[in-house]
């Protein structure tokens, strides 16, 4: 059994006649130890997807429509309030998208660790606070004495991130949900945190979901990947079969635009005309079809569904 | 750089000894930048990059004098800038145009945008209404967008769109020279090429000349003609865009190449982060800025300042701040 299944969650927003579909029929899996990457541009729904996934986000506004959702044998879809607390920061780390979501700038950084565990951890104060110097410690933060009593906007980026870190796995969860843990970093930091979330992925045996834009990073980091537009899974898959061989025309112009090390100077860079169409704006057809280059009459009439291999799945009519 | 045999025509931008210090309260302050020496060809693509507060962005401002340095001076077609009195800048100005990275802040939401384009024309008091309209639909047309947008506001188009609006308005008063502050880094991956094509074609028909600043090396490469890689306000490492890459010689520059995170899974994965973070440019390491991060450090690395060493061939100028090589 997986670990972490989502099957067909759809979620909308607002209510009547200006309820928007946000979300539609997304189905993934993580299993222990293993990373899965979803990525796609700002605005498809990755947040939403995830974090509605474990039931994190407000409702109202948000609407889950449909959907199971299971964290190993609990039902996440059907579980009270009461026994989702137990779960969130406990069996599922969460880091934010927005650092300030899960620190408080008005508690010390220690007392925010030793919270965090406490809710959920029969320890006296001095076995929390061991524990939280030796999650610090982990997470490759030198002198954390020092560190305990520092507020959150005296840390500098790279800390501030370690310290989010740390606070998302001082329960030792089973399952880890980083919502663009390293956008906001330096590529240097980003590989040295990326490094430290594959060395505790392998030393807890967490799984991983990962929300990136970066195609880069997914590369580097994740085991298998989800590619979103416009709300929904248009292409999943092993991280090498997916940068091998996309399948979806949007993964294989995303992968074809970005520049690389190795793309020649000066030549001009193949593009993906137009743009993301709003999620109030979806076409009745195939998202992607006003700005795919394979696109026939049918794919302006129906939606084309996840196909595929169980190893790679994409929705397209008419894939490279 | 090992070309003061030029003569000075040749620049069109020459940076020597350029240093901004910021007064902090308490009488504290920060060295944003420090003493940054180089020259810019006209038509030259100069990449800036280093990591967040290295002082990218306070050398842009610097050279267009958005901001007044410290010490050093700056010269634009042989004038040094940083002597202008006002009125005479205002004019010089028309000739160095910024483009920011944040499309959504650096354009008033309550103007349309052909009015947005037509502003620095009318600054300028440029040709006449007639003309200026005109003026405007070309710009339009130049950067890709219909002319009925010069009726719209800023919040009907997207990210990629407004970029474009931000260009078509740099471009107005036909400058020579562009700096362009993480032009790409806030548009969707999708996008970003195409604004990045438009830079290049705008480059080719127009010759300008663009200071591209990124903390994208990717992207860097595949628009720079030069690269220059910054730490703690210097420039650590200089020289053709090739030569950097395929032999960068910096400590800084290897570990900056190294941790780019490219879209290839099979791209080795054994690489050795860099450990520790850029030091507060408050308190800067004493000798070399790099030691306390550097694997190679020496003892008079703690000690004595590396200065910019041409390491170069007599074609390709590469310059290097590093004691193992001098
Ligand atoms: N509270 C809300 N009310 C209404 N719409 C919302 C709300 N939160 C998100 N949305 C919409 O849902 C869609 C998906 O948003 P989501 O935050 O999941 O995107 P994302 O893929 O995470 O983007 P980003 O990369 O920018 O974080 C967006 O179009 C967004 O405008
Ligand atoms: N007006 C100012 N007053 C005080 N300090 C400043 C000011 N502007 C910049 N600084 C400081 O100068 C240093 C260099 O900043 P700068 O914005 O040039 O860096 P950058 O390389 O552009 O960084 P980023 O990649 O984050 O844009 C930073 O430490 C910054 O905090
Ligand atoms: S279904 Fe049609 S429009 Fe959609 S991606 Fe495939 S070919 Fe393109
Ligand atoms: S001068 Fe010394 S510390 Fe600085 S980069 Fe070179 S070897 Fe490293
Ligand atoms: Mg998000
Ligand atoms: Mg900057």
């Amino acid at each position: 059994m997986a670990l972490f299944s989502v099957d067909e969650l759809a979620v909308s927003f607002g209510r009547g006649a200006s309820r928007v579909r946000v979300v539609d029929g997304v189905s993934f899996a993580v299993d222990r130890g293993e990373t899965l990457g979803i990525v796609g541009e700002s605005g498809c729904g990755k947040t939403v997807t995830v974090m509605s996934a474990i039931r994190l986000l407000p409702a109202p506004p948000s609407h889950i429509d449909s959907g199971r959702m299971s964290l190993g044998e609990v039902d996440l879809r059907s579980l009270p309030r009461q026994s989702l607390r137990d779960i969130w920061g406990n069996r599922i780390g969460v880091v934010f998208q927005d650092p300030m979501t899960s620190l408080n700038p008005t508690y010390t950084v220690g007392f925010q660790l030793r919270e965090a565990l406490r809710l959920h951890r029969k320890v006296n104060a001095a076995e929390a606070h061991a524990e939280v110097l030796r999650m610090l410690d982990r997470v490759g933060i030198n002198a954390p004495e020092r560190r305990l009593a520092q507020y959150p906007h005296e840390l500098s980026g790279g800390l501030r991130q370690r310290v989010l870190i740390a606070m998302a796995l001082i329960c030792r969860p089973e399952l880890l949900i980083a919502d663009e843990p390293t956008t906001a970093l330096d590529v240097t930091l980003q590989a040295q945190i990326l490094d430290l979330l594959r060395s505790l992925r392998d030393e807890l045996g967490m799984g991983i979901v990962l929300i990136t834009h970066d195609l880069g990073v997914v590369a580097e980091f994740c085991d298998r990947v989800a590619v979103m537009y416009a709300g929904r899974i248009v292409e999943s898959a092993a991280v090498k079969a997916l940068f091998e061989s996309p399948r979806h025309p949007y993964t294989d112009g995303l992968l074809a635009s970005i520049p690389r090390l190795a793309t020649v100077k000066g030549s001009r860079l193949p593009v993906i005309d137009g743009m993301v169409p709003a999620p109030g704006e979806r076409p009745a057809g195939c998202a992607f079809a006003q700005r795919c280059p394979r696109a026939e009459a049918r794919c302006r009439e129906a939606q084309p569904l996840l196909a595929g291999s169980p190893e790679h799945r994409f929705a397209c009519f008419n894939p490279v | 750089m090992g070309a003061a045999a030029l003569p000075m025509s040749v620049h069109l931008l020459d940076v020597q000894g350029l240093s901004k210090t910021f007064p902090l309260k308490g009488g504290r302050s920060i060295r944003a930048v420090d003493g940054v020496s180089f020259r810019q060809a006209k038509g030259e693509t100069i990449g800036i990059v280093g990591e967040s507060g290295c002082g990218k962005s306070t050398l842009g401002r610097l050279i267009l004098r958005l901001i007044e340095p410290t010490a050093g001076d700056v010269r634009f077609l042989g004038k040094d800038i940083t002597l202008l009195p006002a009125d005479a800048m205002r004019a010089m100005r028309r000739h160095m145009q910024m483009i920011f990275q944040d499309p959504y802040a650096s354009l008033d939401p309550r103007m349309r945008v052909g009015d947005l384009i037509e502003e620095p024309l009318v600054i300028h008091a440029i040709g006449t209404r007639a003309d200026r309209g005109r003026e405007v639909a070309r710009l339009l047309d130049t950067v890709g967008l219909p002319t009925e947008a010069a009726r719209r506001y800023p919040h009907e188009f997207s990210g990629g769109q407004r970029q474009r609006i931000c260009i078509a308005r740099a471009l107005a008063l036909r400058p020579e020279l562009i700096v362009a502050d993480e032009p790409v880094s806030a548009l969707d991956v999708s996008i970003q090429s195409q604004v990045l094509n438009l830079l290049m074609d705008l480059k080719r028909e127009r010759g300008l000349t663009y200071l591209f600043i990124s903390h994208n090396l990717a992207v860097v490469k595949y628009v720079s003609d030069t690269l220059a890689v910054m730490y703690l306000g210097r420039i650590v490492e200089m020289g053709s865009t090739d030569s950097v890459y395929a032999d960068p010689k910096h400590p800084y520059t290897q570990a900056l190449l190294a941790a780019i995170p490219e879209p290839d899974p099979d791209r080795a994965r054994d690489r050795v982060p860099l450990q520790g973070e850029l030091p507060s440019p408050e308190h800067p390491p004493t000798g070399c800025p790099f030691h306390p991060r550097c694997p190679q450090a020496m003892d008079r690395c703690r000690r004595e300042v590396p200065l910019p060493l041409e390491r170069g061939t007599k074609e390709r100028s590469h310059t290097v701040a590093c004691h193992l090589y001098d």
